[in-house]
């Protein structure tokens, strides 16, 4: 598998993570990274350098928005919320990934694995 | 604990945002530090092996630094397709004028001379293509597809241009091959071609370009040469000279084929190392640590 390749599915998979994610709720990026990191039981880890990044992009494509609000501990955060175009996004993204990973079952019978 | 916002400021100090935004993403990151500080601070004993911890977050601060401020500047000025359009509109435009006003002031005579007379103008083409590019890039002006390219590109074309400009007003040993018409290779030309190509490639090596693209670079003047010569072509054939193409062949020969090789001779010796960074990938690949970073069994 090519670089570009890897990236690409890392790219795509890591968006669908986050706006799966905050299709429940607004989170910032540390509580981002955090719930990310936990239910996925450590398989998938945002460092602050791969996150900000793709949430910036994200924020400029309009699928997501951030705003500064105090969190539970009184301290200023940046929360991220969905805008109704990120909600537009989420269900193909998903069928998307599901017919990738069905495709990927077909071929390597990964859900045997 | 360390003084996170002055941290991050400093060390993101290439980042070239507005400074409302730079001021919000440094907040926004020295946050993030902050929370991941304080929660490996419960389990490591000193503060500072906490703060080193920490700050393994981040492999890179120039490169996180291009990352946010592509993907923070591109939606406010031009997309990267409107950006490449620039700059090659700005190129194509540079060359034909150049060679307009070839055409319109030498309209009787039209011989390599023609084109060397000219070749301090059609010199400055790469500088218009890096400046065009420079501001293209908006928010991302000095990054690795400038220095490494277009700094390499220019270094090469110029070096090479000067040099037979130089040496082409000079009695200097020459190589003459007898055939239906003469052609005549300028050997101290051709001697200094290698030196050329050897600093392109170095250069562009130096920027961690990948093979291919030090190959480009090395051999640039003589690829360059070879567009301008096809440029040439059809007025040639316009101008009624007979034996047009007999002319472009040789004309080809000697200021494209050959200074190619000797280029490419020069080159050699930085053309077998590997680069490290994935130049000239840019989008994908340079963003690759935009995913998860960690997949683990």
């Amino acid at each position: 598998m090519t670089k570009r390749i890897r990236s690409q599915i890392a790219r795509g998979s890591a968006e669908l993570a986050i706006l799966a994610l905050l299709a429940d709720q607004s989170l910032y990026g540390f509580e981002i990274a955090r719930q990310i990191g936990e239910r996925t039981n450590g398989a998938l880890t945002f460092t602050l350098a791969s996150l900000y990044p793709l949430l910036y992009e994200m924020e400029k494509r309009g699928s997501v928005e951030g705003r500064w609000q105090r969190n539970h501990a009184g301290r200023d955060r940046r929360y991220y919320r969905l805008t109704p175009a990120g909600r537009k996004q989420l269900a193909p993204l998903r069928q998307e990934w599901r017919a990738f990973f069905h495709a990927l079952d077909v071929l390597a019978g990964v859900s045997h694995a | 604990m360390p003084d996170w916002k002055k941290l991050v400021r400093e060390r993101l100090s290439v980042l070239n945002l507005p400074p409302s935004a730079k001021n919000e993403v440094i907040a926004e990151l020295a946050a993030h530090l902050e929370e991941i500080h304080e929660k490996v601070r419960q389990t490591c004993v000193t503060d500072a092996g906490a703060v080193e911890l920490t700050l393994q977050e981040i492999d890179n601060w120039r490169v996180l630094a291009r990352n946010i401020g592509r993907a923070k500047s591109e939606g406010d000025s031009m997309n990267h397709r409107t950006k490449s359009l620039l700059w090659l509109l700005v190129a194509v435009t540079w060359l034909g004028a150049s060679l307009s006003v070839m055409l319109l002031q030498r309209t009787d005579r039209l011989y390599p001379d023609l084109i060397l007379f000219y070749l301090p103008w059609l010199a400055t083409l790469p500088l218009v293509c890096a400046g065009a590019a420079y501001l293209a890039q908006g928010a991302d002006p000095i990054n690795d597809r400038i220095k490494g390219l277009w700094l390499s590109v220019t270094v090469t074309w110029l070096g090479a241009i000067l040099s037979l400009m130089v040496l082409d007003r000079a009695d200097h040993p020459s190589l003459v091959l007898r055939r239906p018409i003469p052609v005549v290779f300028h050997l101290p030309w051709l001697a200094t071609l290698i030196l050329v190509g050897a600093a392109g490639a170095y250069l562009a090596q130096r920027a961690d370009a990948p093979r291919k693209t030090r190959l480009v670079v090395a051999t640039s003047p003589a690829l360059l040469l070879g567009i301008v010569m096809l440029l040439l072509l059809p007025w040639r054939f316009a101008g009624g000279y007979r034996w047009a193409l007999t002319f472009f062949a040789i004309d080809a020969e000697n200021l494209a084929v050959v200074p190619s090789l000797a280029l490419l001779f020069g080159a050699l010796p930085f053309l077998r190392q590997r680069s490290a960074n994935s130049f000239l990938l840019p989008k994908d690949d340079a963003n690759a640590s935009m995913g998860p970073t960690v997949l683990r069994e």
